[in-house]
């Protein structure tokens, strides 16, 4: 495996972690072999890389053995990502590894640089004869990284470019979200049972709502930050691909094209949004100062890299529909927000009411006698949780011990961590070992991308026109602007409190 | 920071931003080791609620420390334990973690459920508002209480009441207190649908139902529209459980147009069904007990319900009975506050009828 783009923060604390915890579960082959590449020298690269698996393996601490065997296998090697010969330098070092540890000219690269450097390196890995576009004889695979482009054009752009170096199955657009075991679990829940599916319909189902909340705000990354926003960083990737998990039709196979068709159909059946929908029905915000945790923390016009002016969301809300037959008419509330009371991912699938027949005031009302059920009484709802504590919830009410018909509602809780005594993988271990076994199912397809930036360019283009409210400002370690509240209030609804 | 003392119970310092991290982190670790041992089942984590407990230190805190432990057994809650002192100097937050554990019963095998203390004083307490937001679990119902001190209008009160479907005020005291008490009525500060109720109307169960009983055969029901005057004899440190018994009765009776006639001696007056009917309270009573005696005068005569030793003496004008007297104690009172109790629409009405009185 190549790595470009070595010298970052992600090959530090993801990549490399996840590799050596392959490793340690015996995962990877005696040969396997991982380079560097990157611009700076750096032959202590294998030492800064033993740091980071130190810091962030998940199993710690690191066994000294293991790594010694697992070392031999790690190299450097420093070029530039435009420079055909440095590609031949690499292609020079990786004919030697074959010769000298076997790995028979299978390759994966890896490609963790910024984005704008994407072009250029799978093109120049073209040029150097680094790519085997033969079915037959070694594999050669590329890992590109999220974001794959900034709207439509620059993904399809993109998109282009890779598919002029490389056939679609080669390709491996990562969303680490997909490696996350509830998410897996998503279609096992669904698929594997049968008490859930024949209730997934607008027939049983109220609403859904999918979160992605942080407790942090932007730390420092407003470089990248002021260009990206919330719903590039997050929703037009990681949240349109869980969502697409959770309201795709039964594909005929658990196959990565089979999966693949039918979460792409999710997204092309979005309902697409007018200028008029986007100023009603999305909301944006922006953080200022507040309080989290107990600490102080600045607003995001504070923040280091951030215009005096910005408009850049750090909160995003919107109502979506999916005008299919299973969904028609079932809203589905969509949160992203940095700066937010607490760090959570998750999909809470809200079922509709029981019937208000028993309960005490109606009983009351209709002179039917009897004291009928009192307390709290709420809908049903399946909460899947991606982070933290990753699980499944249910909740359902139940009868209060005791005298008379208190009810409340309670809830069934699953927990990977306590139910089976073990941390679940990191996401990065299984994206990278389905990408070496040659399982594409949890990578985003270049359709699935490309019908995404459609949807969402709409509402950057309809924020740009200027007929839409302005990002609503929210105290930092708060659950977002009063706007969001009211995006929900107005259909008589609200946001779960996760 | 150890997992044996957290399968001990003990109570653990952690640093402020690590409180989040720190309980999955335990609970995953009693797994794992419950794992290696063979354990089918690893463990179990309860939870019913999202307890808040607001104390002003002191004595109040420690009392709530022990009641916490007491119920926890019963009603399994994330517990948040609150120790905030405005008035004293700044100091950073501290926190602590620990876990009650209980056996599931039947052999089965120990149930734990979390309780986490933060301590606060000064300036740092309206920072305790985004702590308890941060911490508190998704999909289960919370409780607020207030132990020692009613609820106010600062930010920690605020979230605990926009977050709470339960309140829960757990102090008695004076006139003061049941303003503030009954301001929770007004304004909208309590969502829709919260079970509001308080420790001294829970505690005052018992002697409601004797005080009804004086109206049972062979009296007639009817006696008690004519009821002209109620006086309620406690200690000075039960009043509002005393306004809160005379806001009952104007509830259940139909009385009107309640206010206060001489408000230093305790003396009110309403508008009966029958007629004019006053009602007085007497702080010279023992705090023995929430109440002395309470009695009810109709025009067949004087009714009392007196406490005397470890019994009632319930007399009417034609009969008189002794029987024991139950005192709940506190960790009871939280329970019933948390059940089915905790939601009793006749606690709203009686405080409307005592916040008449006090306005």
């Amino acid at each position: 495996m190549v790595i470009f783009g070595a010298s970052g923060d992600l090959t530090k604390r993801k990549l490399l972690p996840a590799l050596y915890s392959l490793a340690r579960d015996r995962l990877l082959p005696n040969a396997f072999s991982v380079v560097g590449f990157a611009r700076r020298p750096l032959p202590e690269w294998a030492d800064q890389m033993r740091e980071g698996c130190d810091k962030f393996a998940r199993r710690r601490p690191v066994d000294s053995e293991l790594w010694s065997s697992f070392s031999q296998g790690v190299s450097y090697v420093a070029g530039e990502f435009d420079k055909l010969e440095d590609y031949q330098k690499l292609k020079a070092h990786l004919d030697a590894i074959d010769r000298s540890r076997g790995t028979k000219g299978n390759r994966v690269f890896y490609l963790s640089t910024p984005p704008s450097n994407y072009p250029v390196i799978v093109k120049k890995l073209g040029e150097a004869g680094l790519i085997n576009r033969d079915k037959d004889g070694p594999f050669t695979r590329v890992i590109i990284e999220k974001p794959f482009g900034t709207d439509l054009k620059t993904a399809t752009a993109l998109n282009q470019t890779v598919q002029s170096v490389l056939r679609e199955d080669q390709t491996y657009r990562i969303d680490h979200y997909l490696g996350k075991e509830t998410v897996q679990n998503l279609f096992v829940l669904r698929f594997g049972n049968t008490i859930f599916e024949p209730l997934w319909n607008s027939k049983y189902i109220d609403h859904v709502q999918l979160a992605v909340t942080e407790s942090i705000g932007i730390e420092g990354r407003g470089g990248y930050f002021e260009e990206a926003g919330m719903t590039r960083d997050m929703v037009q990737n990681h949240m349109f691909q869980f969502f697409s998990l959770m309201a795709m039709e039964p594909p005929i196979a658990f196959e990565a094209d089979a999966v693949r068709d039918e979460k792409a159909k999710v997204i092309k059946a979005l309902r697409p949004m007018s200028v008029e929908d986007i100023a009603r029905d999305v909301v944006r915000g922006q953080y200022i100062e507040g309080t989290v945790m107990g600490e102080k923390k600045g607003g995001y016009k504070t923040e280091k890299g951030v215009k005096p002016d910005s408009v850049t969301e750090s909160y995003v809300a919107m109502k979506v529909f999916i005008d299919n037959w299973r969904w028609s008419g079932v809203p589905f509330y969509i949160r992203a927000g940095k700066a937010l009371t607490k760090k959570v991912t998750e999909i809470a699938i809200q079922f509709k009411d029981a019937p208000a027949l028993y309960l005490g005031e109606q009983q009351s009302l209709a002179g039917r006698g009897g004291t009928g059920m009192t307390g709290i009484q709420q809908p049903n709802s399946l909460i899947i949780r991606i982070q933290p504590d990753e699980g499944i919830l249910l909740n359902i009410t139940s009868k209060v011990p005791g005298q008379g018909l208190e009810v409340t509602p309670v809830s069934m809780d699953f927990r990977y961590g306590s139910s089976f005594g073990a941390e679940p993988p990191e996401a990065y271990e299984r994206l990278i070992l389905d990408c070496m076994l040659g399982e594409s199912t949890l990578f985003t397809r270049s359709d699935e991308v490309e019908a995404s930036w459609r949807f969402i360019d709409r509402i950057f283009d309809a924020w740009r026109s200027g007929k839409t409210p302005p990002p609503a400002p929210y105290a930092f370690g708060t659950w977002g602007p009063k706007e969001s509240d009211d995006l929900l209030a107005r259909d008589g609804r609200a946001w779960r409190r996760p | 920071m150890s997992m044996e003392e957290f399968a001990a119970g003990k109570s653990i310092p952690v640093a402020l931003k690590d409180v989040e991290k720190s309980i999955p982190t335990m609970w995953r670790k009693l797994a794992e080791a419950a794992k290696e041992k063979g354990a089918k089942t690893a463990i179990t984590r309860a939870c019913l609620w999202n307890l808040i407990v607001r104390t002003p230190g002191g004595k109040t805190f420690d009392e709530s420390k022990q009641l916490i432990d007491t119920i926890s057994n019963s009603v399994p809650a994330r517990v948040i334990v609150l120790d905030a002192q405005p008035g004293a100097p700044t100091a950073p937050i501290q926190a602590w973690i620990e876990a009650n554990w209980h056996s599931g019963g039947g052999g089965a095998h120990q149930i734990g459920s979390e309780e986490l203390t933060f301590k606060a004083s000064g300036e740092t307490v309206a920072d305790l508002a985004s702590v308890v937001r941060a911490l508190l679990i998704g999909d289960v119902p919370v409780a607020a209480l207030w132990h020692g001190l009613a609820p106010g209008n600062d930010a920690l009160d605020h979230d605990m009441l926009a977050a709470a479907t339960r309140v829960v005020i757990g102090i008695d005291g004076a006139e003061e207190t049941m303003r503030a008490v009954s301001s929770l009525l007004e304004g909208g500060r309590l969502r829709p649908g919260t079970g509001l109720t308080s420790l001294a109307w829970l505690r005052s169960a018992h002697w409601r139902q004797l005080v009804a009983a004086l109206f049972d055969p062979p009296s007639e029901a009817g006696d008690a529209g004519k009821v002209s005057e109620v006086r309620v004899v406690c200690g000075a440190d039960h009043v509002n459980a005393a306004l809160l018994l005379i806001g009952w009765f104007a509830a259940r009776l139909g009385w009107k147009a309640g206010k206060a006639v001489d408000r230093a001696a305790h003396s009110y007056a309403f508008t009966g069904p029958g007629g004019a009917v006053k009602a007085a309270i007497d702080v010279g009573g023992t705090s023995e007990d929430i109440f002395t005696r309470v009695e009810v005068t109709t025009p067949d005569g004087r009714s009392s319900v007196s406490r005397i030793g470890a019994s009632v003496i319930i007399e009417t004008p034609t009969t008189a009975r002794k029987q024991p007297r139950h005192i709940p104690g506190d960790a009871e009172l939280w329970l019933a506050a948390l059940g089915a109790r905790g939601h009793d629409p006749l606690f709203i009405e009686a405080l409307r009828g005592a916040a008449a009185l006090v306005r």
